[in-house]
């Protein structure tokens, strides 16, 4: 066993964090305004941080490993969260479906560089291939495809959406390429969570894709629950950073404000709660290590353990995001205030990825084998 | 980072499973329902070799290093050994013959490590006292010297093994006037004249411990008994909160272990509404909830384990927050066994209320959650 991080992993971990302070402009409050703002800050970060290997796949064997991998994603969440869920579910997660996808045979004509958006939830309720409502008629050489999907990270900025559905009674995963005609976004403009992020629903009125554009995988609840792996450890990798961020926030103001002429933190209720949220962080950040360490073993367990850390983080993001709150006050209801931010954001990752909901009956069900 | 257990360690591991689930699991049941202590069980984990395990084998141990010692103890919690037996084990081998092994003489060692690791003698650590709990500085039994002697005067309670014990590991005050820094270490054979223990204290759970007070009038002891330096008592004994927070804690890690197996076999079998429990998502919730709790924790008891092996020094932040976690957060899925169980949880025979109620300890012995949360804010 080893619980430290080498020497060389914490210089990358520091050139990650200088990297991101270059592209501080970025992260200023109101600097992304626009989704052009949006894709233009991805593009820029994303060049910026390709040459640190913030972007090899979890498992490469010339990358630093799943857990610095995973380490690198927390210190890029800490200082935005908003972008790297951007980051992350427009390049990583898309790269590694495609990865799967091409391990299984399945060729795909589409430069994985550029950026994607997956559209697997319908109705706002969890991917169930089962019910999709999505149509495709089939033309000549392209289909035309009619239906919805909802809460489409990175809508209006991906150069492609993953779309999940059925052609003659077979799942099917179908690139859509942006602009297209029949493509139309619905965005969710006043959404609480993850501000900066464009999140919209999809609209697809007879909309064209090529055939080659169409993959048919094998197993698609196979391959959907491969992309939830790994939407689970973003999802894992911005709690913690959420975390780190929030509680950084509540000490320095603990330490720095009075009351009844003596810190805040001299105050047994808020040293004792700081020290629950300090408690859970420490944890949670142990068990998500472990689950990402264990990505790249052949352990039987790593998908149990992969749910057991996104349930965990994400939850225990909410609970100190909620305890930061009552020791910093009123303020956190004052201009978009990062800890008020937080609690809902830390409710939004909760949902995606495996839902916690999903996460635990499947977690009992291997349990129950 | 590098998780993997050895071999080694997974192979010992499963010994030790098969080892207890043999010679102590099944008298479990019968021990706490007479609130007895399990002398038999007791020497059998001596002859396997559990209760000297990290201890140099030319003193009779068995030379492993401490995630192995950990692993062992969560093997019996996972084998079904009841918190009773593991934390008479834990304060045997970790808080009492340990700091004889650290601090003591060769003498001290080659004396009495031997029948503390065969399990011929029993040991235990009297620290706190009626009006010193968490405050330990404030503690009242003295250790005044006289001539070859130190005359011990004063009370513990709630000491582990207190009324079983061959040997006792006594703090006491060398200087009354001082705080911490006053506080020195001995040892204290059964039998000396000024020294008794009381009688086995009724409690909710760990019941097959047995924990008593320990007396002591006028209790002379030679000046040879002294461990270590006059003074350095509190730092002794801080320096068992690493024992404390992975050896004393893996039992409760692999009792966790436990009862999901044995809460799994169960919702299979149960049938409700003509078909198992197991099929309803309130029950697999409290599963989901038990597995993630038992991979959490896991995970910071072997973190503490790791940093000793590594001749770290102790990190009280880490070693509190192991402590905190397990002791606040592991009632919950306690009690998720015991209600999956339904009326069969509160009833004796399927383990669960045993669980229950050894499990309350969590937060209360060993430093209170309280205490941990004070360490971990002075340390933010």
């Amino acid at each position: 066993m080893n619980f430290t991080f080498s020497d060389n992993e914490k210089n990358l971990f520091q050139e990650i964090e200088s990297a991101l302070t270059q592209e501080n402009q970025f992260f200023m409050p109101g600097a992304l305004q626009t989704e052009n703002d949006v894709a233009r800050a991805l593009i820029a970060v994303k060049q910026k941080l390709s040459s640190t290997g913030y972007f090899k796949a979890f498992n490469d064997s010339s990358s630093f490993g799943p857990v610095a991998t995973l380490e690198m994603m927390r210190i890029f969440a800490r200082h935005h969260p908003s972008l790297f869920l951007g980051i992350e579910f427009g390049y990583r997660i898309f790269s590694e479906m495609h990865q799967i996808l091409i391990e299984s045979k399945q060729s795909l004509q589409i430069d994985n560089t550029l950026s994607c958006a997956l559209a697997f939830c319908e109705n706002f309720v969890e991917t169930d291939t089962k019910q999709s409502a999505l149509t495709m008629q089939s033309m000549d050489n392209y289909y035309l495809i009619s239906g919805e999907k909802s809460f489409v990270i990175n809508a209006g900025i991906a150069k492609y959406i993953a779309v999940n559905g059925h052609i003659d009674g077979k799942d099917c995963v179908v690139f859509i390429s942006t602009p297209s005609e029949g493509l139309e976004f619905i965005f969710l403009r006043n959404k609480r969570i993850f501000p900066e992020l464009p999140i919209a629903n999809i609209r697809l009125r007879n909309c064209p894709v090529p055939k080659d554009m169409v993959l048919y995988p094998k197993q698609i609840h196979t391959l959907i629950s491969q992309v939830q792996y790994f939407e689970n450890f973003a999802c894992i990798a911005c709690a913690l950073g959420m975390i780190d961020k929030c509680i950084e926030t509540t000490t320095h103001f603990a330490k720095t404000n009075q009351s009844e002429n003596k810190p805040l933190i001299a105050h047994q209720a808020v040293a004792f709660s700081l020290a629950e949220t300090v408690t859970l962080k420490q944890t949670a950040e142990l068990l998500a290590y472990r689950a990402a360490w264990m990505s790249a073993t052949d352990d039987s367990e790593k998908l149990v353990m992969n749910q057991c850390a996104k349930v965990f983080c994400s939850e225990a993001a909410e609970t100190i995001a909620s305890q930061c709150m009552n020791i910093l006050g009123g303020q956190v209801f004052l201009d978009n205030h990062l800890v008020e931010q937080m609690l809902f954001n830390a409710k939004f990752i909760q949902l995606i990825g495996s839902s916690t909901h999903r996460a635990r009956i499947e977690i009992a069900d291997v349990l129950l084998k | 980072m590098d998780f993997e257990l050895s071999k080694t360690q997974r192979m010992f591991k499963k010994e030790v499973i098969r080892f207890a689930k043999k010679e102590i699991s099944p008298r479990v049941q019968e021990y706490e329902l007479k609130n007895e202590f399990d002398f038999e069980a007791f020497k059998k984990m001596g002859e396997f070799g559990l209760l000297g395990l990290h201890f140099p084998e030319d003193l009779g141990g068995g030379g492993a290093d401490v995630l192995t010692t950990i692993i062992a103890g969560e093997a019996l919690g996972e084998a079904g050994v009841d918190g009773g037996l593991t934390l008479a084990y834990g304060a045997h081998s970790f808080l009492c013959a340990d700091t004889i092994f650290c601090h003591g003489t060769d003498l001290h060692r080659q004396k009495y490590l031997p029948q503390l690791i065969s399990g011929e003698w029993i040991g235990c650590m009297g620290l706190t006292e009626p009006d010193a709990g968490s405050d330990v500085a404030s503690m009242k039994t003295t250790a005044i010297r006289d001539g070859d002697h130190y005359v011990l005067n004063g009370s513990k309670i709630f000491i582990t093994n207190g009324p079983i014990a061959d040997l006792a590991l006594v703090y006491a005050k060398t200087n009354p006037e001082k705080q911490h820094e006053g506080i020195s270490t001995f040892i204290v054979e059964k039998g000396t004249k000024g020294f008794s223990a009381g009688a086995p204290l009724k409690k909710m759970g760990m019941r097959t411990s047995q924990t008593s007070e320990l007396f002591f009038n006028n209790c002379q002891i030679p000046v040879a008994n002294l461990v270590g330096q006059e003074g350095m008592g509190f730092f002794y004994a801080m320096q068992t909160v690493e024992w404390d927070r992975s050896a004393l804690l893996a039992p409760m890690i692999g009792g966790m272990s436990y009862a999901i197996k044995q809460s799994s076999d169960y919702a299979k079998k149960r049938y409700q509404f003509h078909r198992p429990i197991s099929h309803f998502q309130a029950t697999k919730y409290k599963l989901a909830n038990m597995k993630i709790f038992l991979e959490a924790a896991r995970s910071l008891v072997y973190r503490i384990a790791w940093c000793k092996d590594q001749g770290q020094a102790v990190n009280h932040l880490e070693a509190a927050v192991a402590k905190l976690f397990i002791g606040d957060w592991s009632l919950n899925p306690t009690n998720d066994a015991m209600l999956i169980h339904g009326g069969y949880g509160y009833c004796h025979e399927y383990g669960m209320e045993m669980l229950f109620r050894d499990n309350r300890l969590a937060p209360i012995g060993g430093g209170t959650s309280e205490i941990q949360k004070k360490i971990i804010s002075k340390l933010i």
